[in-house]
């Protein structure tokens, strides 16, 4: 795993470096510390990371824009912040997990869990969407499914539009509401979109959806589907 | 014409005309004595007399009920009506010696034998020894009536004023306990010494028609009702100027007490000079409370009000104002007065309610501050790591935590600390802060007295500042405190450092508005608050007056 921190308080940063260490073992692939945002960005566009671990009062001031900014890229985003009245705010916009200060090792254990697979604790209300130099906040219920493109995802919205945003989709869907489903490696779509699941030729199957496109579902994930639609 | 000449209390006194001869002669008594070789005048032009004189007037009545007659004046007196004595007041002499003085009114019964309707001559013998200085010519009025009337008018005339007397007596000790409580507030003094002075010319107005005295004190209660006349005009204005707060008060005052003065003393009449100083006095008031009033002054809509009331009420009622309006009058324009003070005590107990209420909110905001999640948990979370790895340095950063936190704690809830107490403050955040940041950071105070007064956590506040807004690199960083006077204002210089973005972030936020809130709290509209960058430092530069700070 390739972490970053971004961190002014210098003996903070170094506890978060040595907890994150403890916890994540040899699964540290890189882990690097910046303590003012113009080094970070400076560091991200030269490399990739996972998950970045973002202080969100960087030299006292209010982040919530870096958050926003933040949660759009590709990679994770872990918020740390003394301010824990914005946790779910943070949530909201699409960040895995929101750390309050002062925090210790096991806090430190469970976000690392959520990084390596589990979803977020609170999923996302919005996305943010990187756009041409501003960020799009897109409510999650505008989202009829998302799409692989690569190593980015398309949000294809109900009234047809699509946006691209940077995360993959295995990383959007440890921060969408468990109402979207991965009905195909490619494919998640929210489950109270699909109308009609189709059996077409060669036992291959397809769900339709309600504004009448057809996406495939894969086919050892059929039988999930199928129960989950009945549940719902 | 009431209270001035003597002889007031009874009409048409201005046309009596009389017979008037000096000498002494007691068949001039007589009703059929021929006195047409005698002097003719109006009573009070004639001048002055040595010695005993007579005078005859002939009185026509339709009168059916008992006659009275009244013989008032500056004289020793004895009456005849018809030629027959019907009393007298004192006993007129020939020389001082001889003369007993005797009350200045009197009413005289007519026997009923001699009550009829018709022509009748009054003959007075009076002698004038005891005229008190300052009093020229005759001073004297006769009238006749019913007897009954004659008696009650004087006793109506006297009694209305002291209905407001006791109002006023009141007034005057409930604002001088006012006062005693509250001794910086003036016009509670002021206002007690109007109503005790009015109160004061009350007495002396009233004295005569219902105690009485004898004729020898007549220009001692003249004098001390142009006295009191002159005092009340000038405590009136007083109470206005300091009330309404107006700019050269003294000079006001000083200007009506000129032409009080020249008014009661230059004019030899009595009553034009009370009536003349009393319209001065009204237009001075007249003049303070519309200032105030257009100035907006809380109250001054009701003084004014009252200052008009009496001044109408003197134009229309001319002389007899004394008589019969001044003093319910002058009530209502007291009542306007005590309501536009008690108006003002309320305006001045809320400003004093907000002036707490902004204590208690800085109070509140500077401890809430270092509550605050962005200084305590950042604190706490530094904290913990020093516990897990260096526990040495986890002590020394709780202890400076601790010291700051209790300084804190003692300065909060004063308005004004010593710079030692804020510098203390500031040392112990610095100590805090180089711990978390690394950083060594120094205060420079060299330039500064520790003796002096400042409110608490201002320049702790600034380099509060100056420490979250800038990424100050491990290593040495020096804060300078310089303090310096000129042109008589306290200057306060705080010289930061500051690191690449943080320019122009320092110079707004909550911090800045504490710092002026508190400076404002202090010196209201006398400081002044400026930053910016000089040769790659931040500096801030307080000014404050020099006075009221210690």
């Amino acid at each position: 795993m390739r972490v970053l921190i971004v961190e002014d308080e210098l003996v903070i940063a170094r506890r978060l470096e040595r907890l994150l260490t403890e916890v994540l073992g040899a699964d540290i692939i890189a882990l690097h510390h910046c303590s003012a945002l113009r080094e970070a960005e400076k560091w991200l566009s030269e490399h990739e990371v996972d998950v970045v671990f973002l202080d969100l009062n960087l030299n006292g001031e209010d982040g919530f824009e870096l958050v926003k900014d933040a949660a759009a890229r590709a990679f994770h985003t872990v918020v740390i912040s003394a301010h824990t009245d914005r946790a779910m705010e943070a949530f909201e916009i699409g960040v895995l997990d929101f750390i309050g200060k002062p925090f210790g090792k096991e806090r430190i254990r469970k976000s690392v869990d959520r990084l390596q697979g589990a979803r977020a604790s609170h999923p996302a209300v919005s996305l943010a969407v990187r756009s041409t130099g501003r960020i799009d906040i897109i409510p999650v219920s505008n989202i009829a499914f998302v799409r692989a493109a690569g190593a980015y995802s398309e949000l294809v919205l109900r009234d047809g539009k699509v946006r691209v945003h940077s995360k993959s989709l295995d990383r959007l869907m440890d921060v969408l509401p468990a109402r979207f489903e991965r009905i195909h490696r490619s494919y998640v779509v929210r489950i109270d979109e699909i109308v009609q699941i189709k059996v077409r030729e060669g036992s291959r199957y397809s769900a339709i959806l309600a504004s009448g496109e057809e996406i495939p579902i894969g086919r050892t994930r059929v039988d999930h589907v199928r129960s989950r639609l009945a549940a719902s | 014409m009431a209270f001035a000449v003597v002889g007031c209390t009874v009409k048409g006194e201005v046309d009596n005309i009389v017979r008037y001869q000096q000498g002494d002669n007691q068949r001039w008594a007589a009703a059929d004595w021929d006195d047409s070789d005698w002097g003719e005048a109006a009573l009070l032009s004639i001048q002055d007399t040595t010695g005993i004189m007579w005078i005859r007037q002939s009185i026509d009545t339709e009168e059916m009920n008992t006659l009275g007659l009244s013989v008032s004046g500056v004289v020793a007196r004895e009456v005849y009506w018809d030629g027959v004595m019907i009393g007298r007041a004192g006993r007129v002499g020939k020389h001082r010696e001889a003369e007993v003085v005797g009350p200045i009114d009197r009413v005289f019964r007519i026997p009923d034998s001699l009550s009829v309707p018709g022509r009748h001559v009054v003959a007075v013998r009076i002698s004038n020894f005891h005229k008190p200085s300052g009093i020229s010519g005759l001073r004297m009025a006769i009238d006749h009536g019913e007897y009954r009337d004659l008696v009650g008018s004087s006793f109506n005339t006297g009694i209305i004023p002291l209905f407001f007397l006791g109002g006023f007596i009141l007034i005057a000790l409930y604002y001088a306990v006012l006062f005693i409580n509250d001794y910086r507030r003036l016009p509670y003094l002021l206002t007690s010494l109007l109503c005790l002075s009015v109160a004061g010319l009350l007495v002396a107005e009233s004295w005569r028609p219902l105690i009485g005295y004898t004729y020898n004190y007549h220009s001692l209660r003249i004098s001390l009702i142009d006295l009191l006349t002159g005092i009340v005009g000038l405590l009136l204005s007083a109470t206005f100027a300091f009330q309404f707060r107006i700019a050269k008060k003294w000079k006001v005052i000083g200007v009506l007490a000129v032409i009080l003065c020249a008014a009661l003393l230059l004019i030899d009449d009595h009553e034009t000079g009370t009536y003349v100083a009393f319209v001065f006095s009204l237009l001075s008031a007249l003049a303070i409370s519309g200032w105030a009033s257009w100035r907006k002054a809380s109250g001054s809509y009701l003084a004014l009000a009252g200052v008009l009331i009496c001044l109408i009420t003197l134009v229309l009622s001319g002389y007899d104002f004394m008589e019969e309006a001044f003093f319910p009058a002058f009530g209502l324009l007291i009542v306007g007065l005590l309501t536009s003070v008690s108006l003002q005590i309320r305006e001045e107990r809320k400003q004093h309610a907000v002036a707490v209420a902004t204590t208690a909110r800085l109070e509140n905001q500077l401890l809430k501050k270092h509550l605050q999640p962005h200084f305590l948990m950042n604190t706490l979370t530094s904290i913990i790591e020093w516990v897990e790895t260096d526990p040495e340095q986890g002590a020394k950063a709780i202890e400076a935590l601790a010291a700051e936190l209790r300084t804190l704690s003692d300065v909060s809830g004063n308005r004004l600390i010593t710079m030692g107490q804020e510098l203390a403050l500031c040392s112990a955040h610095l100590e805090v802060m180089g711990y978390r940041h690394g950083v060594n950071f120094e205060l420079d105070d060299r330039g500064v007295d520790k003796d002096k007064m400042i409110p608490p956590a201002v320049i702790h506040t600034l380099i509060e500042n100056a420490v979250t807004h800038n990424a100050y690199p491990p290593g040495a960083i020096t804060f300078t405190l310089n303090e310096y006077y000129e042109a008589n204002r306290r200057h306060l210089v705080l010289e930061t450092p500051f690191v690449g973005e943080s320019k122009g972030r320092q110079s707004s936020g909550s911090g800045l508005k504490y710092v002026e809130a508190r400076l404002q709290e202090i010196a209201p509209h006398e400081w002044k608050l400026s930053s910016g960058s000089e040769n790659g430092m931040w500096v801030t530069h307080i000014e404050l007056p020099v006075t009221g700070l210690t």
